[in-house]
């Protein structure tokens, strides 16, 4: 009987649940107006001169066969990549680049709830912009890809500790990080933008005086708002709420806690045209709480 | 990291500690009574009322605190601001926990005694908070211990919905020094808070050992 009783109340529960996250039509706006503009880029350790010359080396040869274009184009519609035309080694002779070649794989560390550049599926592969060039990249190299997927606010002191050779997945070029990692030249273009919805009366920065903000905690938004002052002093409370990730942050926007989201472009896009995608990715959170 | 930017992780973390411990504090504040009532509930003979808290309990202990934060405050949109619905989830959730604690405690008590007191004309309130009552404090306290100390630490779950306590600023800080030292300072905050409660219940077992 107690489990009977049990059962109910999960299964009630369960249903409020549901409703309570059941998608009404909400309608977005990313504002033109960026809080930053920046640059994605990927991250080896800082002693690792060779693979990561490698590594540019072939996504300059991707970029004059056509290769990359074909990836980007598949991912945006269009050639958005910055990867250089040339790209000229520095010679470096340490033995990083013939390890990964004897290991035989090149263990990449991704958040994997990053869309499009990392992220899973609904069947729970891991796909993305960033995978199928890192796949293409290995392919060139003649070893494996193997895709770790780490807690992100981690990802130096999993390269550090040798347990994942690179990152990458969208990750913003900073001087901290430029410090602590050897890291790729540019091959994307990102802005911190601001998301809000469509009757929300927000169509420039300067509307957020008095506006709640809120952001993914220890995302690069974090550190764009913090860099812009001037808003930073305007919005409410002098600072925004950071709440665990990008999903929650959409559904402080969809049920009026805040106004305002900040987050990387790329990835807004993302879930503005495919409303699908942040359900799945909703109950993906929550299966995964469990 | 530079002194002055760990300087300015202890003065960020502390003034988080406090949103730390004002949420610890009013949990503890609700769910400590809440939890007794609650185990008066499992333990009711009235059968519907008996069932319907090893429902609750089952579902408030069987599923993680940090799902039911999420669903407290996106699922339910409680009407609240997120930092009454981080204390509204963790009273009911450690109420649930302290009902089961409070419940062994009063079982313990041998039913020879209730029918003593039955026997000197006690009523059955007095019976409870003169005879039983002090009993059960003195046996539960090792596992309220645990659970105290336990909430400490749970209370970094509240990070989710975007109180601002001291995971939350450790996180941060950590990512944009790109440092470990942040997140190992919120550690000391924790074991430093922990090691108040832990000497509190040491003093409190002292006191209450007054028979031995």
């Amino acid at each position: 009987m107690k489990k009977v009783m049990g059962l109910v109340l999960a299964v009630i529960m369960t249903m409020l649940l549901a409703t309570g996250c059941m998608t009404k039509k909400y309608e977005y706006v990313v504002l033109e107006e960026a809080l930053s503009d920046e640059q994605y880029g990927i991250g080896f350790r800082k002693a690792d001169q060779a693979l990561r010359d490698e590594v540019q080396k072939i996504l300059v040869e991707m970029k004059k066969d056509g290769k990359l274009a074909e990836i980007t184009e598949k991912w945006f519609g269009e050639d958005t990549s910055t990867v250089p035309d040339t790209f000229t080694p520095t010679g470096s002779t340490d033995d990083s680049l013939t390890k990964i070649k004897e290991k035989g794989e090149l263990v990449l560390g991704l958040d994997s709830s990053f869309p499009p550049m990392g992220y899973k599926d609904s069947k729970g592969d891991i796909i993305g912009y960033d995978i199928d060039l890192a796949t293409e990249v290995c392919k060139r190299m003649n070893v494996k890809l193997k895709l770790q997927p780490i807690v992100w606010a981690q990802n130096v002191t999993e390269l550090n500790t040798g347990r994942i050779d690179c990152i990458w997945n969208g990750m913003t070029i900073n001087d901290e990080r430029d410090e602590k990692m050897n890291l790729s030249l540019s091959y994307m273009n990102n802005r911190q933008v601001v998301i809000t919805l469509k009757d929300s009366g927000i169509s420039k920065l300067t509307d957020l005086k008095d506006k709640t903000v809120v952001l993914q905690t220890g995302s690069t938004a974090n550190d764009a708002l913090n860099d812009r002052d001037d808003i930073k002093k305007i919005i409410k409370g002098g600072k925004a709420t950071s709440v665990g990730n990008n999903i929650l942050a959409m559904y402080e926007l969809q049920k009026g806690r805040s106004d305002a989201v900040v987050m990387d472009e790329i990835v807004a896009r993302y879930y503005i045209e495919r409303p699908d995608e942040l359900k799945t990715e909703a109950e993906k959170i929550n299966s995964d709480a469990d | 990291m530079g002194w002055d930017n760990i300087l300015n992780t202890v003065e960020q973390l502390a003034q988080a500690s406090l949103q730390t411990m004002a949420l610890f504090s009013l949990t503890l504040i609700i769910s400590l009574p809440l939890g007794l009532l609650m185990a008066f509930g499992r333990m009711s003979r009235i059968r519907p009322i008996s069932w319907l808290m090893r429902g609750y309990l089952l579902v408030m202990r069987g599923t993680p605190l940090m799902l039911q934060l999420i669903f407290f405050m996106y699922g339910l949109n409680l009407p609240f601001s997120r930092f009454q619905v981080a204390v509204v989830a963790f009273s009911l959730n450690y109420a649930a926990y302290f009902a089961e604690i409070y419940r062994g405690g009063i079982e313990g008590v041998p039913s020879g005694q209730r029918e003593a007191a039955n026997v000197l004309g006690f009523s059955k309130g007095q019976t409870f908070f003169r005879v039983i009552l002090p009993q059960v404090i003195k046996k539960i306290m090792p596992p309220m211990g645990n659970e105290f100390m336990t909430l400490v630490k749970d209370t970094s779950l509240a990070q989710m919905i975007g109180v601002a306590e001291i995971s939350l600023i450790g996180y941060q800080l950590q990512q944009s020094y790109v440092s470990m030292v942040p997140i190992v300072i919120a550690g000391v905050f924790y074991l430093v808070m922990n090691s108040v409660v832990s000497r509190g219940f040491s003093v409190a077992e002292k006191r209450l050992g007054y028979y031995s």
